[in-house]
């Protein structure tokens, strides 16, 4: 944490950096303000109850589109097209050879992807926004004709998120960081009022239950105190994590070393403890949210007793162990798919590299996977206990919301670390302890 | 008026300057050359007080539109004009071949020089740098600047000489190895250069797009430190390509396959190759097997007069002075049976690139500068500007020829050259190396006309090229011929001109497509120059290295693939697919210029800041006085057996010569660093950021290391009758190889960060990665 801010003290002295900077958080704060335009047409209050009933998908979509959904703004389908659109054209490049050629043509091929991710956007935007209006067609305002209504409100969300990926191609372009994690960001972090209010009114809440004003009252701030300290121990231990990483060494054979040598001349492969990042997480939610979201939208007024376990199923102990299984069985697939010891072992081949001891090929490999297995399994025990903790205690408070406490300080921190990555990076090319002058 | 591409057409400015020109040319005319010569001498006088150069740009154009016309009888063009405002405005043109760049040079010079600071003009090569000086030396005389021309061998006074003048012709890594060179002095005198003002680069883009990458490196005396073994050279030699070791898919890399290890562990008793202690045998297995399998006569080297010398891969020319690194070059020695030589380590570096940089206003012109607009913007932030042609061309270029298999090429090109030379057209047949110039020229042997020209008998160039559009000629070369080389028709006969011209004018054949559609142009251009008729023509088959190397062949539908016919292929998938594979790779090469750019910043931060520091102590100006605060005593001490002059004189060489060394050593370190920090992008981690802090560490480093050594120098003086003997303590400036470095073929990888777009689409971005991975899978398999 104080890394953190010591790097931004930093790169708010660097001209350059600081208008980065500036632009980022003007951009964010264009966003969250834009945040709070309501789009015409739609009955607010019922609106927000049709999506609330969603379960955790809506509730998921709610967080990313920072409130916008529940709120029924413009942004109520926030920066999901675009992201929608990034990955089916980045999936496009691996399948179609005419995108594959674009990717490789550099800049110039680059520019024309861009292109396309954009009108791709605007496509998925307007299909999304058609879909959201007619599922919730009954919350629709009756000043104006039905049709001309839902013209008026698949316009609005289709702008709305057509303006976000305008912002977020801003921070990529003049500011710094990745736009769309900084969007989404900045989503949850908007979100934190509303948690602290929530928190707030369950103390309250608690006080109240005790007959002596001041017994509750003590008892109403240590809760606070307990829960926030709860939720600092919890970000600074999943920077850690984050942050940690296991270096297997490396020998390069290629080169000749001087006769002085220097304190860095070591070279290693360092591979992240949390590799997988939140990715098995969100997995994890999206196939367990899926059966009872189906429930609710479908069989909202049946009695059937699968019905009614499906409905209870985020508060009994399956629930627990199916995402704990869920979220370790993601993370070695996540692991298995996305990490090539091959690839390592290649790239070491080419460069004249090697771990000292081990055989290029074949057994340096398989040294990397073994290493990286059992990584995983440290990987897949904190994701889990970071994601389950809060749902439990939400669960026990009965506080709703705090299911999504884990995953939201998973995202934050992630993005967060990885724009303070950025910056140093810049700032190190700006700005470092020069010696000799 | 800036497109994307980085090209500025709007010429409006520099019309406005035309006009301006051409009324004080009105003037001209009537007056004595004594007259102008004063008017000359007037224009640096005001140059110097009233500062803004620009304003007297109409003048000065004048005053040399007469100088030309007088001492040279040249009447520069309108555009020459337009091009010559242009480039003093900074930009990059392009103005088609034959046109008369040499002479705008001489315009954009002058105004410059006007200032007194000093102007370059940095041509392709030493050959080009002393024609053109020499050529246009008149005009300069008559104006009363004084022009000088730098070329290899030439003493350090000569050269000090040259960079005083107030126009300096050179090859632009001439001037790049004196610049380094200065980083060796122990003499202040010794510095050649007085300062960086304006470069005017011709052929810019082949000195800032093709050259920018290669590094100018000086070795010094001090040893190599790879030795290589004859026993391990034996041992590699009797390996086999696919049983011991591999190539990868573009023959830039080699490794040891498992039965390879085993082999060599074997031959030479070791339990394990890889373990920790044997890592320099490892390297010399590595550097010998690059310098057998991967390195071929006569394609990247020739040996001449007992000389191993190295092979442009852009340019077709021998690069003089160039060698590998690392022992690769000893190796290839020890393979073609020379004996090796001592190459040293080396001392400092720069890129081209980053040397020009060096320059605060740099210009440049060329034939085909379009292509490479985008990298002269983002590289050079110079737009292109393309001036018209004085004379339009009207050179006829048709499209490819293909043929299916390589034999059935080479029957059609020598039918065409043999049809078309019983014509007695003058042909230029451009080829891909000097093995296939000579193997070409051995089919067509029976002509008595023909000429070779490539990398082994470059002396003969300028007598090969003045032949070259004479009536009958049939000239084949490497793609040497593709730059600053001016095809007269008729050659030396004026006579023979016009029959050459009715005939059709030069023919240009190509036998095969380079890496850049700019090269391919390049080669083009020889023909049609000053609206000349002309004719260029490739001839390629499915078996050339570029469709072979980019797998355009496989490509292609079985149809075309697996026949072999004698007739040409009509099929204009080829051609898209060969336009496809040129974009491709200028787009890597861009690609991978930016990375390089972005990893040498940081070094070149630091190579700057130690640079000022060392003049400084070289001037007397600064001393890192190390000594004195570290043991005050000893000092004192030695202060009564010797004058303190002698002191400081001691105490500045003591410290030039520690950071020399400590700089050799810190190139080596970096270098390692960015082998090291390649495998960090491949685990999503932030490559460059490692590396920049690396760097940053170590270059606090590198000042502890610089006061141990200077320390340690000390330690063992060596005081002789009142004098520290600096030679006996193998203290001395090192004299100094200038060599060019080449690099080996490691590129760095890109950073994907797909972290942003990954994290909200499981089930999308899931499938994306499967599909990635089962892609990668099969292509491996594949590769197997």
């Amino acid at each position: 944490m104080k890394g953190l801010f010591d790097t931004l003290i930093n790169a708010f002295r660097v001209p350059v950096l600081r208008k980065k900077l500036f632009i980022t958080f003007g951009i964010l704060s264009l966003y969250m303000l834009g945040g709070l335009v309501p789009s015409p047409g739609i009955n607010r209050v019922e609106f927000s109850a049709l999506v609330q009933s969603w379960g955790q998908i809506g509730g998921l979509m709610n967080i990313i589109s920072g409130g916008g959904l529940y709120a029924a703004t413009i942004f109520a389908m926030g920066i999901t097209p675009y992201i929608n659109s990034s990955i089916i054209i980045q999936l496009l490049t691996v399948a179609v050879p005419a995108l594959e050629r674009l990717q490789k043509e550099g800049d110039v091929g680059r520019k024309t992807i861009k292109k396309i991710v954009r009108f791709t956007t605007v496509g998925l935007a307007l299909f999304q926004a058609t879909a959201f209006c007619y599922a919730t067609r009954s919350a629709m305002s009756d000043f104006l004709p039905k049709p001309l209504n839902a013209v008026l409100i698949i316009a609005s969300f289709t702008a709305g998120s057509a303006f976000i990926m305008w912002l977020g191609e801003q921070i990529n372009d003049k500011g710094i960081g990745n736009g769309i994690s900084l969007i989404v960001f900045a989503g949850i972090v908007t979100r934190l009022p509303d948690m602290a209010v929530q928190l707030y009114n369950y103390s309250l809440d608690v006080s109240g239950r005790f007959d002596s004003a001041f017994i509750g009252f003590i008892i109403a701030v240590l809760l606070f105190a307990a829960v926030t300290a709860l939720a600092l121990s919890i970000i600074v231990f999943v920077l850690f994590v984050q942050n940690s990483e296991r270096r297997i060494a490396v020998q390069y054979s290629k080169r000749v070393v001087g006769r002085k040598t220097y304190g860095g001349q070591n070279t290693y492969i360092p591979l992240k403890v949390n590799q997988s990042g939140v990715m098995p997480v969100i997995f994890a939610m999206s196939m367990l949210s899926l059966p009872s979201t189906i429930v609710t939208m479908f069989f909202a007024n049946s009695n059937n007793i699968i019905v009614e376990w499906f409905r209870n199923f985020g508060k009994s102990p399956t629930y627990y162990l199916v995402n704990l299984l869920l979220i370790v069985g993601f993370t070695f697939f996540y692991s298995l798919i996305q990490f090539n010891p091959i690839e390592i072992s290649n790239n070491l081949q080419k460069n004249g590299g090697f771990l000292p001891g081990v055989r290029p090929g074949r057994p340096t490999s398989d040294f990397i996977a073994k290493t990286a297995g059992r990584l995983n399994w440290v990987d897949a025990i904190f994701l889990s206990a970071v994601v389950l903790i809060p749902t439990f205690i939400g669960n026990v408070t009965g506080m709703s919301n705090v299911w999504f406490a884990g995953t939201s300080v998973l995202i934050l921190t992630g993005v967060a670390n990885d724009l303070v990555k950025q910056v140093e990076s810049q700032l190190i090319t700006h700005h470092y302890k020069g010696f000799l002058d | 008026m800036l497109n994307h591409r980085g090209i500025d057409n709007n010429l409006r400015p520099f019309k406005k300057t035309l006009a301006k020109t051409k009324q004080f040319s009105a003037t001209l005319a009537s007056h004595s050359d004594a007259k102008l010569s004063e008017m000359s001498q007037a224009l640096k006088d005001r140059a110097l007080k009233e500062a803004k150069i620009e304003d007297l740009a109409p003048e000065a154009y004048a005053i040399v539109f007469e100088a030309v016309k007088r001492t040279l009888g040249l009447t520069p063009f309108d555009v020459q004009l337009l091009a010559a405002a242009a480039m003093s405005n900074g930009r990059v043109i392009e103005m088609p071949t034959g046109e008369g760049k040499t002479l705008v040079a001489v315009f954009a010079a002058y105004l410059a020089a006007l200032s007194g600071k000093g102007v370059h003009v940095l041509t392709f090569n030493d050959y080009l740098a002393r024609r053109d000086a020499l050529w246009m030396k008149p005009a300069y005389d008559f104006l009363g600047v004084s022009v000088r021309y730098i070329q290899e061998g030439m003493t350090p006074k000569e050269r000090k000489d040259a960079y005083n003048a107030d126009v300096t012709y050179a090859a632009a890594k001439e001037v790049g190895f004196d610049y380094l060179n200065g980083f060796l002095a122990f003499d202040p005198d010794d510095v050649m250069q007085r300062g960086f003002h304006l470069a005017i680069i011709d052929e810019v883009d082949s000195i800032l797009i093709d050259e920018a990458r290669v590094p100018l490196v000086i070795a010094g005396d001090i040893p190599a430190m790879i030795v290589i073994e004859k026993k391990i050279f034996a041992v590699v030699s009797a390996m086999r390509k696919d049983v011991h070791f591999q190539t990868d898919e573009y023959a830039n890399n080699i490794f040891l396959t498992d039965r390879g290890i085993t082999y060599v562990e074997k031959s030479l008793g070791l339990e394990n190759l890889y373990d920790a202690k044997n890592v320099a045998i490892t390297a010399k297995v590595n550097v010998i097997l690059q310098a057998l399998f991967l390195l071929t006569r006569d394609v990247d080297y020739i040996i001449k007069d007992g000389k191993l010398l190295l092979v442009d891969e852009f340019t077709g020319r021998v690069m003089r002075n160039r060698q590998w690194p690392d022992g690769v070059h000893a190796a290839v020695e020890i393979k073609e049976g020379l004996t090796p030589k001592n190459h040293g380590v080396v001392m400092n570096s720069i890129t081209m690139q980053n040397f020009l940089k060096l320059y605060p206003e740099i210009c440049g012109m060329t034939g085909t500068a379009c292509a490479s607009a985008p990298e002269f913007f983002e590289f050079y932030n110079s737009a292109v500007t393309v001036i018209p042609p004085n004379r339009p061309c009207i050179r006829v270029d048709h499209p490819d020829v293909i043929y299916t298999h390589k034999e059935a090429k080479y029957r059609a090109l020598i039918d065409e050259i043999r049809k078309v030379h019983a014509t007695g057209r003058p042909i230029l047949a451009g080829t891909a190396s000097i093995e296939e110039s000579e193997y070409l020229a051995g089919l067509l042997k029976d002509i008595p006309e023909i000429s070779v020209l490539n990398a082994k008998n470059d002396e003969e160039e300028a007598e090969i090229i003045a032949n070259a559009g004479s009536l009958g000629a049939v000239t084949i070369s490497t793609n040497m011929a593709g730059r600053g080389v001016d095809i007269h028709l008729g050659g030396r006969h004026e006579e023979e001109h016009e029959r050459v011209r009715a005939l059709g004018g030069l023919y240009v054949i190509g036998t095969t497509r380079y890496e850049s559609d700019r090269i391919d142009n390049q080669l083009r251009g020889r023909a049609g120059r000053q609206g000349d008729p002309g004719e260029s023509r490739f001839f390629i088959s499915l078996e050339d290295s570029l469709l072979v190397k980019y797998r355009i062949r496989e490509a292609l539908p079985d149809s075309i693939r697996d026949i072999k016919q004698d007739g040409p292929l009509e099929n204009p998938l080829i051609h898209k697919a060969i336009a496809h594979t040129q974009r491709v790779m200028e787009g890597q090469t861009f690609d991978a210029k930016m990375t390089l750019q972005k990893y040498a910043m940081m070094v070149e931060d630091q190579r700057r800041i130690v640079h000022s520091k060392r003049e400084k102590i070289l001037r007397g100006e600064d001393t890192l006085a190390i000594f004195e605060k570290t043991f005050p005593d000893r000092c004192r001490e030695l202060l009564t057996k010797i004058p303190e002059s002698e002191f400081l004189r001691a105490q500045k060489e003591i410290e030039l010569f520690a950071i020399n060394t400590c700089w050799a050593d810190y190139l080596l370190f970096i270098e390692g660093v960015l082998d090291g920090v390649q495998i960090i992008s491949i685990v999503k981690g932030d490559p460059f950021l490692t590396y920049n802090q690396k760097l940053v560490d170590a270059f606090d480093e590198l000042e502890k290391h610089m006061n141990d050594t200077v320390l340690e120098i000390y330690d063992t003086l060596v005081i002789q009758d009142g004098r520290i003997n600096l030679n006996q303590m193998g203290i001395k400036g090192p004299s100094s190889t200038r060599t060019y470095m080449v690099q080996d073929g490691t590129e760095m990888q890109s950073l994907i960060n797909e972290f942003g777009a990954a994290m909200f689409n499981p089930v999308l971005y899931s499938f994306y990665l499967i599909y990635a991975n089962f892609k990668k899978k099969k292509k491996q398999k594949d590769a197997e």
